[in-house]
């Protein structure tokens, strides 16, 4: 199959390599120049730097010739307004979007996405199972165990605690995805603080597992 | 007629200002409150500060009530977006859409009760009225 990814973060490399392995084209399309160019020595992938809600962009990535378009940005218009254009102008058949407020589910639905990732409403019930487990908690494994959401309770003694999540050294395919404090809920940004006793909800590759609650847990 | 405008930028305020000097009931949704200033100190409508990409705030416009929606924001998508919102979710009759690249007006061709106004034939009329009017000075 010919894919196309748009946007989609740190997440995308991991996701982009997957795609590869199984044997499908894959081309990413980013408006962040630096991840862009990562992406373009790292993975086998063609990667088209640019906005992909521009048309001219879209053609450049192949989109007459795509089977599926993913768009996963933080942005719910953005990712309905790509798949359409790419579904409108390119004939793409089927396009998944990131669905970021629940309550654009089923316009997205009833407009014809063909794919709707719900993320708010996934990390929503993770948190909500959080509040009654301990420590690390195993709480959800996607697409038969091959990503996984968990999370961990911030050790005092972790190397996390008090310092903000860019100073803390993580694999990159490792996502934060939710701090829990005292039963609320914030999410994570670079600038954010954590403290120990925090619980942190983190979406990784099962192998990395093990060093997010090194990290965030502490040694054990 | 009572007609619901989203965005309160130059297009928008002088719509909302205009329409609603001729009798009409307007209601302006805009998310960043210093735009309001845009609107004239005649301005009899209402003002609502959000989101229009949120249900909760169409809602608060009274948009199942609305006999026309005009969509005036400055970005494409978002435009995109909420007129789909007002139609598939709300219902409204009629909408009129702002769009900034020309290309965009075909996305919407399948929909009839979308009128397209392209950003770049209301520039146009814009200078030429200008010109026009101050021909006459």
């Amino acid at each position: 199959m010919e894919i196309i990814l748009v946007g989609g973060g740190k997440l995308i490399y991991h996701l982009a390599k997957k795609l590869i392995s199984k044997g499908h084209f894959v081309t990413i399309i980013n408006k962040d120049l630096k991840l862009a160019d990562d992406l373009a020595r790292e993975i086998k992938a063609t990667v088209v730097f640019g906005d992909a809600a521009n048309k001219k962009v879209l053609e450049d990535a192949g989109a007459y010739k795509a089977d599926n378009l993913v768009s996963l940005t933080q942005k719910d218009h953005s990712n309905l307004f790509i798949c359409k254009m790419a579904m409108d102008y390119f004939g793409v058949e089927r396009t998944t979007a990131l669905v970021n407020n629940p309550e654009n589910e089923e316009l997205f639905n009833i407009l014809g996405i063909t794919g709707i990732f719900n993320v708010t409403d996934l990390i929503s019930s993770i948190i909500e199972q959080s509040v009654i487990s301990e420590d690390v908690s195993n709480l959800t494994m996607i697409e038969e165990g091959k990503l996984s959401i968990f999370q961990v309770e911030v050790a005092p003694d972790s190397a996390a605690a008090g310092k903000e999540i860019k100073e803390i050294d993580l694999p990159i395919s490792i996502v934060l995805g939710g701090i829990v404090r005292n039963g609320d809920i914030s999410i994570p940004r670079g600038g954010s603080k954590i403290q120990a006793g925090d619980k942190i909800v983190i979406i990784s590759l099962p192998e990395e597992q093990a060093e997010a609650i090194k990290v965030f847990g502490g040694e054990e | 007629m009572f007609i619901v405008i989203v965005g309160c930028g130059r297009t928008g305020s002088l719509l909302a200002g205009k329409l609603s000097r001729s009798g009409n009931e307007v209601v302006v949704i805009e998310q960043n409150p210093e735009s309001f200033a845009l609107l004239p100190v005649d301005f009899s409508g209402f003002e609502i500060e959000g989101d229009a990409a949120e249900s909760d705030i169409l809602i608060e416009g009274k948009i199942e009530s609305a006999d026309l929606l005009i969509v005036s924001t400055g970005n494409d998508q978002i435009n995109y977006l909420v007129s789909q919102m007002a139609r598939v979710n709300f219902d409204v009759p009629r909408i009129m859409v702002r769009t900034i690249d020309p290309a965009v007006e075909k996305m919407y061709e399948n929909e009839e009760r979308f009128e397209i106004f392209s950003q770049i034939s209301l520039l146009a009329e814009n200078m030429i009225n200008k010109i026009e009017r101050e021909g006459m000075r």
